[in-house]
């Protein structure tokens, strides 16, 4: 791939970005605002800058009148970068170069580090839970007139080393047809147990050679969004991938009120099949997306919290929210997936994570199992940020975990504007430090539909950084602009009006919004703040962080710090994983051995009960501000506010 | 050698805040050491009291309350000038219940009215005292505060809600912040952040942590108080290093406990002294929590705060301490006949033959004869007597109770009359001391103004100098000392490193573990037990 040199100027910045890029994203890259609120469709038209040398691609629109484009005018957001580049962001007014740079802090983006299946594979480790075999057998005559069964175990322990074989009573049905239809040349998929000794379980059997096709699909059940994921059990890939809100979301936005319902009259049975159906929508989708033939899957494997996992399965999960707090089952049993009403055909086998505790699920447990992080020797903090968070630290020696409620508002939930990470997202924004106009960058550079976890971080965080909110979240009602306004009694800032917006009205976030993103990161810090002094360890022994959470595809790390949802630390010693949930339902698709290791992983892991923890209030009152009330704690914020204070004084 | 106490030595002082102007001005604050420990450190400034008047007469308060000052409830110039003049206040609290909109809603410009007036009549800081509605108090203060450009009033409280409006406004025009928030180091800190980070110079700032009444909260106050002032004063936390305003008064004397009369709750005593010394508890309770400026409404309970605190600061005797001065009339409460009635049968006997109901009830009746005699010479044993007699009459059911009828009202007559002729000979001889007193009291300090005045013209212009410069060498001398003192402490932390040190060497070169623990066994050790693995 070829890449070039862009330049801005005035604020002499410099940015190297591959071919095709386009000039509003190399320019946020570079640290560098340019008014832009419609996401980079190129309706607003706010987004003018000059190209003074070089080439780029398109840029031009009806916004741009035919002088203006002979001056070399053109749109960021439509111009792809073609050759090095210099370019001019025009000034409304002179702005001191110095208040041009105050701009945002630097970036430290984080993508999502991928699951490396390479090294899984030379580890050995690659045993998938589901795997086909081809069977050809010696068609029956008069002289061998043995059983189909016996005939076909005979063929797989002779030519295979398959042993220890059983039969599913729905294959034995199908056989007899099947195994004529195809001359006795069949393909069988097997279910390998998760311990060694266990038996290897015959779940399908089809004509012909069909071992080339073997598909999973992992299903991460979140308190607020569920995700799914069709595999490809050979390769490794993820086929297709789609999320959809959890359809209990309407009766109560966090476990406890969840359970609550639960509790009452047939509410177990309608929690059930609310997630039931979420899952089927899902199912139906990536299925559709991935072009996959349903009858070629062979496994789905689950991973959620417990409560969700309880909700899910059926099982009354009334007991997880009473003292002392007991679970159904850590873990569960192989079921056929027909059982409990997914759309599925009748072989395919549903395999749930095991869980810890009543608030630390199998969601957690998948996502350590799935970094690693219990075979590190290096002491490591995980976070998996979702609507009810968990929180884990330790090495491969010991773990500890406790889970904190932060709400719905990483996810998108209980924000006004809120929504998952998906198309028309605003998931990065920056902002003019003097006319305080937005630059938002939207999934799919689409007009901005509403906001996603990551861009409410980098909103809240930016406009902390810039004196636009206070400490407490609150909008500074002294400033010169029209975006700052006062709605229904609560004031919001419009990120995009109307009439550029993707949405019939406008896009905003409001003081509420803010809130909500201060509680839900408060629990959180506090949440690790308390469990490290448990331990007797404080933030400054973390040898590196590992951050999972359903964001869009990429955070930037120095922002949740900017926040103080993560402790200031390097931003190297962050490793960004995504949904971690997601990548151990996936894993477990993937690989057997790692199911293995559940169990002496759970035996590991300690839980701390926060509500139990006498400090964590505490805690958590001093974390419920920007960025803590101890603001010492966070230095390189610190030093930047005051540098910023006293650039502005002069 | 000899004995030598362990001091605790601090990270950082409170910062001295100054209220008031001129020579009306008063300082709080600025100690080194935690609430009356004198002994580790200084305390430049005693903790101060201010007396609280109200901007509107209180139809609510107790009698007990209303006393001192019946003469004065309904002029609040008047009353600040009774409580500086005739009881010694520190400083001035005006309540602005008026302005309350749920009452009488007054507008600003009413009670900048008050305020001029009150601060006319008076020669101490003033403390105005809002509503605790966040939006009228941000008017009203603001307008209180524009209208008395470089007073140095102090004004509160002041929420995180209202801390923008005020507090630009009270830099603005030079005065003092008093920034509440509900029972929270946390939150405290948070509040005094953002008006730091608004601009609001760092003396010009007090804390007023909510106070809780006596039985109503005090607990969590006092906790929270602590709290703050160790890390202030421990850890050096310089964002909670001001000192602390409690509005006691008003919490203590709204309680319920404190407005019964005696026929309300005859049990609770004398309603004066019940409030009298309920404030003064309370105050005694929040000194020791670390409080700086203490807002209290009755002139009796402000005496002994003041001569505690004397005590404290400069040593005495507390039995020079005069007792409460009653204003009230006496109040005749028979504690006798509500005293509930003693079981003092055994058991045992309880169960045993009917035989013994004979023998006991003989020396009961014994005793009642001596009885009459013995009530006439001492009174308050008649409590005793009426226990003894019960559970005779108990037993002896209708038999003795006329007697002993007969004998109370007799008797308490008896003990009565003494008493009122001696209370009201003592009361007489008081009142000549007083107004004597009073005489000459006045002829001296007529003569002492006259020389003050002269003097006073002529030191004025001197004493604004030397003033300025003292200051100036007060705040070098500060940091000085502080600096002096960091350093002390960080030498004798070496020192207690290297005696911890030197101290634990020892036992372990003498019995060496056979396997020394990492700290990773001991974080696994931990978890095991918490995990109940063991």
């Amino acid at each position: 791939m070829t890449t070039y040199n862009v330049s801005f100027q005035p604020h002499e910045k410099q940015i190297t970005v591959e071919e095709g890029e386009s000039l509003l994203r190399a320019a946020m890259e570079a640290g560098v605002h340019i008014n832009a609120s419609c996401g980079g469709e190129g309706v607003c038209g706010k987004c003018r800058l000059i190209v003074e040398e070089g080439e780029v691609e398109g840029g031009v629109s009806e916004q741009l009148s035919q002088a203006d484009v002979d001056k070399g005018y053109r749109l960021a957001c439509l111009s792809g970068v073609k050759s090095d580049l210099s370019v001019r962001i025009p000034t409304e007014s002179y702005i001191d170069a110095k208040v041009l740079n105050l701009q945002a802090t630097p970036r430290k983006t984080a993508r999502i580090k991928q699951l490396n299946l390479e090294d899984l594979k030379e580890k050995g480790l690659f045993v998938p839970p589901v795997e086909r075999v081809y069977v050809e057998m010696p068609v029956p005559d008069s002289m061998d007139n043995q059983a189909d069964v016996t005939r076909l175990v005979d063929a797989l322990q002779r030519d295979h080393k398959e042993h220890r074989i059983e039969f599913d009573l729905s294959v034995i049905r199908k056989m007899p047809d099947v195994l004529r239809e195809a001359d006795f040349k069949v393909t069988v998929t097997i279910a390998r147990p998760v311990r060694e000794d266990g038996k290897n379980r015959i779940i399908n059997i089809q004509p012909g050679n069909t071992t080339d096709r073997n598909y999973a699909i992992a299903i991460d059940i979140g308190t607020t969004t569920i995700y799914g994921q069709v595999i490809d059990l050979i390769s490794g890939e993820v086929l297709a991938q789609y999320g959809d809100f959890n359809g209990q979301l309407s009766y109560g936005e966090d476990i406890i009120s969840r359970i609550v319902y639960a509790e009452k009259g047939n509410g177990l049975e309608k929690m059930h099949s609310l997630a039931v159906s979420t899952i089927n929508n899902v199912i139906g989708k990536i299925v559709k997306k991935s072009g996959v033939d349903k009858d070629e899957i062979s496994t789905i494997t689950f991973a959620g919290n417990t409560t969700m996992t309880q909700l899910f399965l059926n099982v009354n999960p009334r007991y997880i929210r009473r003292s002392p707090y007991v679970p159904a089952a850590n873990i569960y049993p192989p079921f056929k997936a027909v059982e409990i009403g997914l759309e599925l055909p009748d072989h395919v086998t549903a395999l749930v994570y095991p869980q810890v505790s009543s608030y630390v699920g199998g969601d957690i447990v998948a996502g350590i199992m799935g970094s690693g992080m219990y075979q590190d020797e290096e002491l490591t903090l995980y976070m998996d940020i979702g609507t009810n968070a968990e929180v884990v630290i330790g090495n491969k020696d010991w773990l500890v975990c406790a889970a904190c409620s932060a709400g719905p508002a990483f996810e998108g939930g209980g924000i006004k504007l809120g929504m998952r990470a998906a198309e028309g997202a605003i998931e990065d924004f920056s902002i003019d430090p003097v006319t305080l106009e937005p630059m938002n960058m939207t999934i799919g550079n689409v007009r901005p539909k509403g906001i996603c976890g990551s861009g409410l971080i980098t909103c809240v965080a930016t406009m902390f950084e810039m004196g636009i909110i206070d400490s407490r979240g609150k909008f500074n009602r002294d400033l010169d602009t029209s975006r700052i306004r006062e709605a229904d009694g609560v004031y919001e800032y419009v990120l995009a009006y109307e009439e550029v917006s993707g949405v019939d009205r406008d896009v905003v976030i409001n003081e509420i919004d803010i809130d909500n993103l201060i509680r839900a990161k408060g629990a959180i810090y506090s949440g690790c703040q308390t469990l490290l002094a448990e331990v007797g360890l404080s933030i400054h022994d973390l040898h590196r962080i590992i951050m999972a959470g359903g964001f869009g595809s990429y955070i930037d790390l120095e922002k949740t710090m900017t926040i103080g949802l993560l402790p200031e630390i390097d931003a190297d010693k962050v490793t960004f994983i995504g949904n971690g949930s997601m990548m151990g339902a996936r894993m477990s698709a993937l690989t057997n051995s790692i199911r293995r290791d559940v169990v002496s992983t759970l035996n590991n892991m300690t839980n701390f009960e926060l509500s139990e923890t006498k400090s964590f209030m505490d805690n958590y009152v001093a974390a419920l501000f920007l960025p803590h009330t101890e603001q010492d704690t966070f230095p390189r914020l610190k030093a930047r506010l005051e540098e910023r204070r006293k650039k502005l004084a002069q | 050698m000899g004995f030598e106490i362990f001091k605790e030595s601090y990270a950082g002082s409170i910062r001295p805040i100054t209220l008031g102007k001129g020579d009306k001005a008063v300082t709080v604050g600025g100690e080194s050491c935690l609430p009356i420990y004198t002994f580790e450190g200084e305390v430049p400034n005693k903790p101060k009291i201010a007396m609280e008047i109200w901007d509107m007469e209180p139809t609510d308060w107790s009698e007990a309350a209303k006393k001192p000052f019946e003469d004065v409830l309904s002029d609040p110039a008047a009353w600040a000038k009774k409580c500086v003049e005739e009881y010694g206040a520190d400083m001035i609290v005006l309540q602005l219940k008026s302005a309350d909109p749920n009452g009488q809603d007054a507008s600003p410009d009413e009670i900048v009215k008050t305020v001029q007036n009150v601060l006319g009549a008076i020669d101490v800081p003033l403390i105005l005292w809002g509503t605790t509605n966040n939006q009228k108090d941000e008017e009203v203060l603001k307008k209180v505060s524009e209208s008395f450009d470089g007073e140095n009033l102090a004004l509160g409280p002041v929420e995180d809600d209202n801390h923008k409006g005020v507090g630009a406004s009270v830099m603005a025009y030079g005065h003092t912040i008093i920034a509440s928030s509900p029972i929270d180091v946390n939150l405290a800190k948070q509040l005094n952040i953002l008006l730091e980070n608004l601009g609001v110079p760092t003396d010009r700032i007090l804390i007023d942590p909510t106070t809780g009444g006596l039985g109503y909260g005090l607990e969590y106050s006092y906790s929270v108080m602590e709290r703050i002032k160790m890390a202030a004063l421990l850890q050096g936390d310089d964002k909670l290093q001001y000192p602390m305003i409690n509005n006691l008064g008003n919490e203590v004397w709204r309680c319920k406990e404190a407005n019964q009369t005696a026929d309300d709750a005859p049990e609770l005593g004398d309603p004066e002294r019940r409030g009298i010394l309920m404030e003064a508890v309370g105050a005694v309770t929040y000194l020791m929590a670390g409080s700086d400026i203490l807002i209290m409404r009755h002139p009796e309970s402000i005496r002994m705060v003041k001569e505690f605190i004397d005590l404290n600061m400069e040593g005495g005797s507390a039995q020079d301490i005069a007792p409460i001065n009653k204003q009230l009339a006496d109040v005749d409460i028979d504690y006798a006949s509500m005293a509930p009635e003693p079981d003092l049968t055994i058991e045992e006997e309880k169960k045993a033959a009917p035989k013994k109901k004979e023998k006991k009830a003989e020396p009961a009746k014994e005793e009642k004869k001596a009885e009459p005699a013995k009530e006439k010479k001492a009174a308050p044993k008649k409590e005793e007597k009426k226990a003894e007699a019960k559970p005779a009459k108990e037993e002896k059911k209708a038999e003795p109770a006329p007697a002993k009828e007969e004998a109370k009202p007799a008797a308490a007559e008896k003990a009565a009359a003494p008493k009122e002729e001696d209370e009201a000979a003592k009361k007489k001889a008081e009142e000549e001391a007083k107004a004597k007193a009073e005489q000459e009291a006045k002829a001296k300090a007529e003569e002492e103004e006259k020389k003050k005045k002269e003097a006073e013209e002529k030191k004025a212009k001197d004493e604004e100098e030397a003033r300025k410069k003292a200051e100036a060498e007060e705040a070098a001398k500060r940091e000085d000392e502080e600096r002096k003192l960091r350093e002390k402490r960080a030498k004798e932390r070496e020192k207690l490193h290297k005696k911890q040190e030197t101290a634990e060497a020892k036992p372990e070169a003498l019995t060496p573990a056979q396997e020394q623990k990492s700290h990773l066994d001991k974080i696994v050790e931990r978890l095991d037990r918490v995990h109940r693995r063991v």
